[in-house]
Parts: C-alpha cells; structure tokens; sequence
C-alpha cells in the first residue's frame, strides 16, 4: 500500500521530480572550484541559471498559450529579433533621424490602437447583466473603445513631440505593442483566414525577419547601444541586479506568475483550454473561437517583444538574426512541460520546469566544458526521455506491483 | 449440428480492484445470432474486447473450434476468424472502397499491389453482401449504411468465422437497418456466427436467435430468444423498479415562443427549403425522418451554427420578456436569444471530453458572467450533478472517464444554468442505455413542464413518437407533414418519410414501440 502511495505521489509530481533528479546529478558531476564549493551550486551561478533562461522562457510563455489552443507559433524567435531591434533603433535615435522618428511613432500608434481596440472587444462581457434587459451591443462598445483609442494615441503622440528623447517607458511600450501586432496578424489568418498555424506562422516568421532587416539598412546588421553614451542610464536597470536577483529573472518569474493566474482565474484562461481541447464544442457553446485565437498570437507576440527588449538590454544590441531558432527551444521547453501539441492539455508551471531542466542541463554541460555540438545531441536526447517519461503508464506499475503482491499472499 | 465456433469457460477480467467480468460462460454454433445486452457498463464491450483479442490480461480461456487460444492482440484474433465491426466506423474516406475492404491484406503481385485482383475480390464480396457500388468509389462518398456495409465486407474478406456487430444500427435509419438484418440472416445461413450487441430490443427480436444478457458484469439471461419476452429481458437488464417506462404528459401552454417562416440552407448544409415551424411554450414538437432527411440540419441552423438563410424569426424570451426579430448571427449570440443546443455527436461536438465535468458544466455560463474573473460555480455544478443523478467520483472526473449517458446527461445539463427558453435536442439518446434513457425523458418532461419550448430531431422511432406534442416528417430537406399525436404509428411515420419505395415490409410491423 506505501509503495502504491509512493509511486501515485511521484506519477503526479513526475515533471517536478525530473527537475530535482536532473539538480542533484548536476550538483555531483559539477567541477569544484579552488576552495572546494561546487561551482554548480554556487549562488550567482544558479541565479546566471535564471538570467539565461528569462527570454527562452518568456517565449515559451507565449508558446504555451498558443500551443494550448492547438496551435503553433514558429514566429516568436523572428518578432522577439524584431522588437531587440526596434527597441535598439528607438533608443539610439537623435535628431538627425527625424524620418525614422515618425516611422517608429506611426508603427507605434497603430499597434497601440489596434491592441486597445482588441482589448475591449474581448474583455466586454456579452450581455450586460442577467437579469436586466439587453442593451444595444453596438454603442456600448463603441464608446469607450473609441474614447480609449483616442486617449491613448493621443498620450503616445504627444509624448513623442515633446521630448526629443522619449521616455523609455513609452519605447517600450510601443516595442511591445508592436509585436503584439504582428502576433495579432498570424492570429488574424490562422482564425479569420483558416490557415493552418503552421504555415500562417512560418510566414510570419520569415516575414518579420525580412521586416527587421529592411528596418535596420543594408549597411548595419547591429545596432549596438552604450548606456550613458548613446542611451539614457534608466535603460540599463533591464540588465543589472535587483535585490541580488537579475532583473531578467524577475520578469521572467513574474511573467510566469501573471500567466499562470490568466489561465487558472480568467475567463479567457478557461476558453484557451476550451477551444484547444475540442473547437467545435466551444463554438457550440458560445466561445468567441476566433477572438480567443487571435488573442493568444497577440499575446505570444508582446511576449516575444518584452523579450526582444530584455535581449537588447543583455546583450547591449538589436539584431535583425537574434531570434534564429529560438521558437524550437521554446517549443522543447514547452513540450518537456507537459503540453500536448493537439492543444487542450498544458500548464504554465510545467513551462516553466520545462525551461528550467533546458536551463540547467545547458549550464552543467558548459561548467563541463562539453563541446557545444555534443550538447545539442544530449538536448535532443532529454526532449525525448522527458516526453517518454509522461507518457510512461505508472498506473500499471502500480497494478502490476498490486498483483504481485497478491500473489505472494 | 454441434459445430461450435466459439466456446468461452469462465472469463473473468477485473480492471485494478473492480471486477468487470465474472465468470461469463457461453458458446456460440454455427450459424447463429447471438444477441448481446446489457446497459452501458453492464461489461458487453470488455467482454467483446476480450473475444476479438484487445485486452490480454484475463482469467479463463477461450476455445475455437475446439482449439484453446488466447490472443494477445486483434491481428491474432482476425487470423483465427475473429472480427469486430466497432460501433464507430473506421473508414479511410480518401481510400477507395476496395482499398479500405483490403486494408492490411492487399493482395500482391511481384511485390506491387495487384489492384485488378484487389478489385475483382472487393466485388464479389460486395455481392455476396447483395451491396452494388462501384468498388473504385471514394469510402467516404458513401452513406453511413454503405459504409457500415463496407465495414461488413472487410471483415469478410478476412474470412470470418466469427463476426461482431457493436450496436450496427445505431447510425442507421429504419430502411437501411432492414437492409442489415436480411444481411445477417444471409450470413448466418452461410454458416457465420454472428454476435450482434444493440440497444434496440426490438431489432433484436428480429434478427437474434440466441441471447444472452449482462448485468454488472455477470451474465443473468443465456438461452434461445423465442423464449423470453421484451419486459422480461428489459428486467433483466435494469433490475427491477428503474424498468418503468416513460408516459409522456403535455404541457404545452398556448403561448407562442419561437416561429421561424422559410428557412434554406445550401447543399452542403442539409439542402433546407421552405421550414416554416413554430413552437409553443412546454411543446415538444419532434422532427423525424430518414438519415440526410435535414432534420439534425434544422437545429443547426436555427441554432447559427450553420450558415443559413430566413425570412422572417421570432423568439419570444420568456425570462427576459424580450421578443427578438432578428436570427442569430452565431451560436454565440443565439444562446443570447436562450436557445440551447444539445449535439447528436457529444464526443465530437457537444463536450471538451478530456476535461473535468466541472470545466464542462461551466463552460456556457462563462460568457454571462459579468466580470473577468471566474467565481466558483462549483455550487451550482454540484447541484446540477444532483438534479440529473450523474454518477461520477467527484466534480474534477474527466468526463471521457463516464458512461455514455452520463457524459450525455452532463452534455444537457451544461445548458441548464442559462435558463434556455428553446432547447434544440439531436438525436438526445443516441448511443445511451435504457435506464439512463428513461432519466433523460423524465428530464425533459419536467424541463417542458418549466414552459421551455423544444425541438427534438431523432431517428429512433418509439422514442420520438413517445416524447413529441407534434411531430413533422422531413424528406430531402422539406417538411412532408405534421402529424398530431393520435396518428402516430411507425407505418405511418415511414411511408412519409419515404414516399417513393411503399413497401415498408414485414419486419416493420414485427417491431412493437419499445419499453
């Protein structure tokens, strides 16, 4: 009976128990530094942990999103390049560049208002109330989104007329809408346009990589940024420590935090589940499919922005190739995790252990001074033991142990 | 003639602590029917399984023409002569028809497929099944009796010797049901056993010449068919007090709540012209006809779900008082309107089948809920659980985990909260046993005694004449008539819902209404 308990108990905490087991074998093979601590465990070692899986991770966020609803997104890697990339023209920009300044405030605008339009579309609840009669649909949208837009477009430009450096925050805000743009465009074909996510995405994908390169010039593949020299210091906070923890981390966890609450506690967390796990039941029941859809492409695409704007802090550059195979790592982490790729089935907590075994299994290797091709082909094995590892039936163990044991009785 | 094909000795299998099969003995000769019943969880499909070799772990032994076997996978069981036709049909549609009687088994010539010898083989089969369609047709242009019979067809072409029918007729109208009980009694005669499991007593009576009956697992009836009568074996089945039948009483209030005049959908979506309905408040008014007559077309369209065309719509809400003019534009915005919609196919279309009951009761409700937030309805799924006696662990069960007319009654019951003022019903029981049948009509009942209006589409005979105030006949997407209680007779119902073939033959007349 103990040994069946045991074993239900590790069956449900499976993915949690790879991560530990996969922390302990790393803490013993890790290289000892000269005063006998294993570097593995050090402190700013497991905190570097954090920091280098923040971006893949804020992908895989977004990833599990879209992979919860059946779908695929292949163009996270190209608009997180996108966004490094616009985050680092937009910051680095002086007078000289007034052209670009109106591109990059007209891009700006547009996002933020189709987003906001988006906004209120899908948080507008259907009928107004239960028990009063229905009100006309039509205006009581209408007005506030229009006032909305009005405000908001109106902030954005006068913002950007009056400071010849515009705030950071507003930057970075209009990185993200934008991305949220795009993802809002693949959202928009795989719905309205019924292409299947593989493809609407692969498109977008090269598309957005051709966008960020004819943004950037022939001439300038980077865009290097100084932070006190080309860029105002505030920029710089993206990058340093907080409270000893980095502040990529931190997103990244609160990233983690924020989704998993949406998915669990909000209404468009429980229709995701709904339209991945039998679409045309959720049509029947009245789930807005397509709106749900959209949402999500338009989510994964602001996270893969707020990503692109913690690689331009990290890595002090915005590059149009950044993002090349960066949705398959996120793909991995979030299949490791639990997901199924038919959709329905998924957790932002397992995401998130999915990114963390990635991000520890990268970290020993290097310690280890593993060649960096060999550390692919073990990537590639883990991808398939923790897949294997779900899909083992414990429960026959389980009724095989219960057999065994009645035999020897 | 002692000729026995198959002779099981106690077959026990228990699934972890629960026993699902005691001790089940029978045999079958050559040439027989043997009918197989039981409610759903009664242990008839664990029982086929263990025959045509899917399950393996088991107590008990198993004898074919005398020789002791035991399969450990359904490729062995079809060597020996074992097939099963399951309930859901497996057809390749972009195969062609031969292709898919010979899946697995093509006949070859130097290596290539030899489709001349493929085709020939698949029509002569075909012709034994007195079943005339162009081999070379794509499997998936073809009726769901085709395909059933195409499905019978492959199983032949594995020369079985042994051929089980899981609930055959459950997709099928009354013509093409006929069609496969003169296919059975052809079978047997050549010497097949055939065991055929099915809901439907009548079909039974007519086409069995054994029966055997579970209940929990053990077997309670074994013997000759002419032996029993129909509410005996419906005794057997259920236990004894859930075998009341159901009475229908009307409560149909003189109030119009929904009217609808000339309704049209394309081709592809039921071919509807000129329905013209109303329906008044506590009416069940049923729809019927022959399968691809429009009727389950009908509730879609109503329901938006399928694109459509109107010219004029009225919905009188009851709870809101409001009276709407205009047709939905989507499902959405109908079940604004309060109508409700409960799918014939709940696998399909009417559940997130891999989630919890409580993710499922809840999901409709989730659009009327004024904040973004989820509060906890668990209160109300719980009272829901009670009201509609849905047998389950607990509220976080997966619903694939239930029986089917659990997962049905949870299908109906998600609507419940929502207070509909029109209930669209397709096909309500399909695939669902007696007990939970009678549960479900008693629903129903005491929904129409609320003052909600309904519309139920079925093909199952009894049980539309047994539920509807009214019923309309539909042919070819048209309304052929309307005919009131006290005319309701199978004869009837089926001359108009076929009017070109008027032999409507003895086997009709054989089949009494059911419980």
């Amino acid at each position: 009976m103990q040994v069946k308990n045991l074993i239900s108990t590790l069956w449900r905490s499976k993915l949690i128990l790879s991560l530990v087991v996969l922390f302990f074998a790393a803490s013993l093979i890790s290289p000892v530094d000269s005063d006998g601590s294993r570097i593995f465990l050090e402190s700013g070692n497991l905190l570097n942990i954090l920091r280098q899986v923040s971006i893949t991770g804020i992908l895989a966020v977004g990833m599990t999103l879209v992979i919860l609803t059946g779908g695929i997104d292949l163009a996270v890697g190209s608009v997180m390049a996108f966004g490094a990339t616009l985050c680092a023209m937009l910051l680095t920009l002086d007078e000289s560049h007034n052209g670009l300044w109106v591109s990059g405030l007209g891009l700006g605008t547009v996002a933020a208002l189709l987003i906001s339009a988006m906004i209120m579309a899908a948080l507008y609840p259907k009928r107004t109330s239960i028990d009063s009669k229905r009100p006309s649909l039509g205006l009581t949208i209408t007005i506030p989104s229009i006032l909305i837009i009005v405000c908001v477009s109106a902030a954005v430009y006068y913002f950007f007329q009056q400071q010849n450096n515009a705030p950071i925050v507003i930057i970075l805000l209009s990185v993200i809408s934008s991305c949220a743009l795009l993802g809002g465009v693949s959202g928009l074909l795989v719905s309205k346009g019924k292409l299947q996510a593989f493809i609407a995405t692969l498109a977008m994908m090269v598309a957005t990589l051709g966008l960020a390169r004819l943004m950037a010039g022939q001439d300038q593949s980077v865009f290097p940024i100084y932070s006190g020299i080309n860029v105002s210091e505030s920029f710089d906070v993206l990058r340093q420590p907080v409270w000893g923890i980095p502040v990529p981390g931190l997103i990244f966890l609160s990233v983690v935090v924020i989704f998993s609450i949406f998915l669990n506690r909000l209404r468009l967390g429980r229709y995701i589940y709904a339209v991945g796990g039998n679409e045309r039941a959720a049509f029947l029941s009245g789930i807005p499919v397509d709106r749900v859809k959209i949402w999500v492409y338009a989510l994964s695409g602001a996270l893969s922005g707020l990503a692109g704007i913690l690689y331009c802090a990290q890595y002090q550059q915005g590059k149009p190739d950044a993002g090349a195979g960066m949705e398959l790592d996120a793909i991995a982490a979030v299949v490791i995790g639990g997901a199924n790729l038919m959709g329905g089935k998924g957790s932002i907590t397992g995401t998130l252990i999915g990114v963390l075994i990635f991000g520890v299994l990268s970290n020993i290797l290097q310690l280890n001074n593993v060649d960096s091709n060999t550390q692919l082909v073990l990537k590639g094995l883990i991808i398939v033991v923790a897949v294997l590892v779900q899909q083992f039936d414990w429960q026959k163990l389980i009724t095989i142990f219960d057999t065994m044991k009645k035999s020897k009785d | 003639m002692n000729n026995q094909l198959l002779r099981l000795g106690s077959i026990t299998k228990s699934f972890g602590k629960n026993e699902v099969l005691k001790d089940i003995s029978f045999c079958i000769e050559s040439g027989d029917v043997l009918a197989v019943m039981g409610e759903n969880g009664a242990g008839k499909s664990t029982l086929m399984n263990i025959i045509s070799g899917t399950y393996d772990n088991y107590r008990g032994s198993i004898y074919i023409d005398g020789v002791h076997e035991s399969f450990t996978n359904p490729k062995e069981a079809e060597d020996v002569g074992i097939v099963m036709v399951h309930q859901e049909l497996s057809l390749i549609p972009e195969l062609s028809i031969a292709e898919n009687i010979f899946l697995g088994s093509e006949p070859m010539s130097y290596g290539l497929v030899d489709f001349k010898e493929m085709n020939a083989r698949a029509e002569e089969i075909l012709c034994r099944l007195a079943c005339h369609i162009d081999v070379n047709e794509r499997a998936g242009s073809l009726q769901i009796g085709q395909q059933q019979i195409v499905e019978i067809a492959r199983a032949l072409a594995r020369e079985a010797k042994i051929l089980i029918l899981d609930e055959p007729t459950a997709a099928l109208t009354a013509l093409e049901s006929d069609e496969l009980y003169k296919l059975t009694a052809d079978l047997s005669s050549q010497g097949v056993g055939i065991m055929f499991i099915s809901h439907r007593l009548d079909e039974l009576f007519s086409v069995a010449n054994k029966v055997i009956v579970l209940r929990d697992g053990h077997l309670v009836v074994q013997g000759l068919i002419k032996d029993y009568q129909e509410p005996e074996l419906i005794e057997y089945m259920v236990g004894e007090e859930k075998s009341k039948s159901y009475q229908r009483k009307s409560h149909v209030i003189d109030k119009r709540v929904f009217c609808v005049k000339n309704l049209e959908t394309t081709k592809e979506y039921g071919k509807l012209k000129d329905i013209s309905l109303d329906v008044h408040e506590g009416e069940i008014l049923g729809l019927t006809g022959l399968l691809g007559s429009g009727t389950g077309e009908v509730l879609k369209a109503i329901f938006s779900a399928v694109p459509s065309h109107v010219e004029e719509w009225s919905l009188q809400s009851g709870q809101y008082d409001l009276l709407y003019k205009d047709k939905p534009r989507c499902p959405q915005d109908a079940i604004s309107q309060g109508i409700a919609l409960l799918s014939d196919d709940r696998k399909g279309d009417g559940l997130v089948i891999q989630q919890s009951l409580g993710f499922n009761l809840e999901l409709p409700t989730l659009s009327e809920l004024r904040s973004v937030w989820l509060d906890n309805s668990t209160a109300q799924s719980q009272s829901l659980l009670k009201k509609f006696s849905i047998k389950c662990e607990n509220i976080d069960q997966a619903v694939d985990k239930l029986s089917g007319g659990n997962q049905q009654k949870v299908a109906l019951a998600k609507w419940i909260p929502l207070k509909p003022t029109l209930l669209l019903l397709n096909e309500p029981t399909r695939g669902v046993d007696i007990g939970a049948k009678t549960e479900i009509y008693n629903i129903l009942a005491e929904l129409s005694k609320t003052g909600v209006g309904m519309i139920i589409a079925s093909t199952d005979l009894p049980e539309i004449m047994s539920l509807s105030d009214r019923l309309l006949i539909f042919k070819d997407g048209l309304i052929q008539a309307e005919l009131q209680p006290e005319d309701y007779t199978q004869q009837a119902i089926l001359t108009l819902a076929q009017v070109e073939s008027p032999s409507v033959d003895t086997n009709n007349n054989k089949q009494g209404v059911r419980h």
